[in-house]
């Protein structure tokens, strides 16, 4: 597949896992609680936001060369791991932020590892894009985007 | 007979060798990146007036506002096309630590002359791009350095509106990058272009030999946001196989604001306004020449100016529409010609793009051009387009 392709894909993927951007295909809204919400709000960076959303955008534009999108592209994605690095923040306190009384325990022990897990791919995430490899990245967004999609399969929704 | 300047032979020569570098790379080393695209455009394109007056040609199916009829014995024209369409190749090789890439681009709207002198849409691919880059330095044929692309509107229309700088030439650039921006300096392919005493528009292109100098710098915002400011200087020659044994050379020089502003969320307005007395065939599609070729061989740089402004809406994430306004206008002085070259043109465009995936989009587009000759002669097009395109 073409790299255009993948990297708008898996950048739309990391779109809809972290920010409030919606795929081109409709996804079922999934009901939050009050808590649930407050908490993954905090994660809904303003940056964040605003770099999916040009990263979405990009796939529009017409004018460009493809060379010149990938420069864009990684400048955004390089931005979008500074962004990470305040979620790495914020990700590191969501086993105390959430509210254990709704999450057994070895929900708790599962959701701090996912935390942590998110942690370590977010770093990685940054030293990969220090290296301007186009694979790397691409490898370090399909990861996070594998650890977001189960984070939120488990517990995102939880009535 | 049509010669090739020695200038762009290098550039050319030297952008096709890393091109190859890079294609031969893959056969030894691993770490070629190396990837294939293009996207497919089908046009369909209603004209109120037939713009060639014989066979298709690339103004009937994009904006060319020098090609504006100003006789009206026109009938109008409908035309279902797909030259627009594109592919492309790109290759990344690491080089000592930095990236090697090199960039092919071609589309189907290569012309040739027939017999009787008119130019003929051919279907043979044309080359749009082709060039390579390698630390901060870029060699082959794209997007001139006084252009802005960010500031491109999303248009259907190929050409854009009057007073875009839309060219695309053999160029070897430097782009120095700093925390918010770049500057860039960029050698480029020269080409006088003379309106001789008969109107007709000649090209002196083989002796032309000091490359167009631009140095631009660009400014980029929080937002995403760009912001671009480019001087350019050019020698501009009659050569004398035009005008008999005169000769003449005269430097001038051209300056450019443009950019991308977001407004609110991807809504945004894109704008462009440029200024010189060189900027000739830069501006607008070639709708102006460089300079009058006076009657005594001398020639006489036009001044003119050209600028559009565009926004851009979005009215979801599948929707968006861009409204866009061009004028362009140069002060020709007839004293010592007899010559009836343009004097202004305006132009308007508006469309609805829908684009359903992320890859796919359907849009209709009204376009409304204004062209005005010197002798006070003037004609006006309005062209419906619907574009269908797939990238893939």
């Amino acid at each position: 597949m073409h790299n255009r392709s993948i990297i708008s894909f898996l950048s739309l993927v990391l779109a809809c896992c972290l920010s409030n951007i919606p795929l081109a295909e409709d996804v079922m809204p999934v009901p939050l609680t009050t808590s649930e919400n407050a908490v993954l709000q905090s994660l809904h960076s303003e940056d964040i936001r605003k770099i999916m959303g040009r990263l979405y955008a990009l796939a529009y534009e017409r004018e460009y060369t493809e060379l010149e999108l990938d420069r864009i592209r990684h400048e955004n994605l390089q931005a979008l791991a500074h962004a990470a690095a305040d979620l790495v923040n914020l990700s590191g306190k969501l086993p105390q932020v959430l509210p254990g009384n709704r999450l057994t325990d070895e929900e708790q022990v599962t959701f701090a590892a996912m935390a942590n897990q998110l942690h370590n791919e977010t770093l990685h995430l940054l030293d990969t894009d220090a290296t301007s490899s186009y694979n790397d990245l691409k490898t370090g967004y399909r990861q996070l985007q594998k650890t977001c999609t189960a984070c939120h399969n488990l517990f995102r929704g939880r009535n | 007979m049509q010669r090739s300047n020695p200038l762009c032979c290098l550039f050319l020569i030297t952008g096709l060798s890393l091109l190859t570098i890079v294609a031969r790379a893959g056969t030894i080393f691993e770490d070629l990146d190396f990837s294939i695209g293009g996207r497919i455009k089908l046009d369909a394109i209603y004209s109120d007036r037939s713009v060639s007056k014989g066979p298709l040609g690339r103004s009937d199916l994009a904006f060319s506002p020098g090609s504006i009829p100003v006789t009206g014995d026109t009938k109008d024209a409908f035309h279902f096309d797909l030259r627009q369409s594109r592919l492309w190749a790109t290759g990344h090789l690491p080089l000592y630590n930095r990236d090697l890439a090199a960039y092919t681009e071609v589309d189907f709207l290569d012309v040739n002359r027939n017999s009787k002198g008119q130019a003929e849409l051919t279907n043979k691919p044309r080359f749009r791009h082709a060039y390579a880059t390698y630390s901060g330095f870029t060699i082959g044929k794209t997007y001139t350095a006084f252009l802005n692309v960010a500031a491109f509107p999303e248009i259907n229309d190929l050409n854009g509106p009057v007073g875009i700088l839309n060219i695309r030439q053999y160029l070897l650039r430097y782009t120095g990058q700093f925390e918010r921006g770049s500057i860039m300096l960029s050698l480029e392919e020269p080409d006088s272009r003379l309106t001789s005493i008969t109107g007709k528009s000649v090209s002196a292109d083989y002796t032309d030999w000091v490359p167009d100098i631009i140095v631009r710098l660009d400014l980029t915002g929080d937002r995403g946001g760009n912001l671009s400011v480019a001087t350019m200087a050019r020698e501009i020659r009659n050569d004398g196989q035009v005008s008999g044994p005169m000769t003449d050379s005269q430097w001038g020089a051209a300056f450019s604001i443009a950019g991308r502003i977001y407004i609110i969320g991807e809504d945004n307005i894109r704008f462009s306004a440029a200024y010189g007395n060189v900027l000739g065939r830069y501006l607008s599609y070639n709708a102006f020449d460089d300079a009058i070729l006076e009657s005594n061989g001398r020639i006489d740089l036009i001044e003119m100016a050209g600028a559009y402004i565009a926004y851009q809406h979005w009215w979801n994430t599948k929707f968006r529409s861009s409204l866009v306004a061009g004028y362009a206008q140069a002060e020709n002085d007839l004293s010592g010609t007899p010559a009836n070259p343009d004097q202004r043109f305006y132009s308007t465009h508006l469309n609805l793009i829908w684009s359903p995936t992320l890859d796919g989009s359907l849009g209709v587009e009204w376009i409304h051009g204004y062209r005005k000759l010197e002798n006070g002669s003037d004609g006006d097009l309005n062209r419906l387009q619907a574009t269908f395109i797939y990238k893939f």
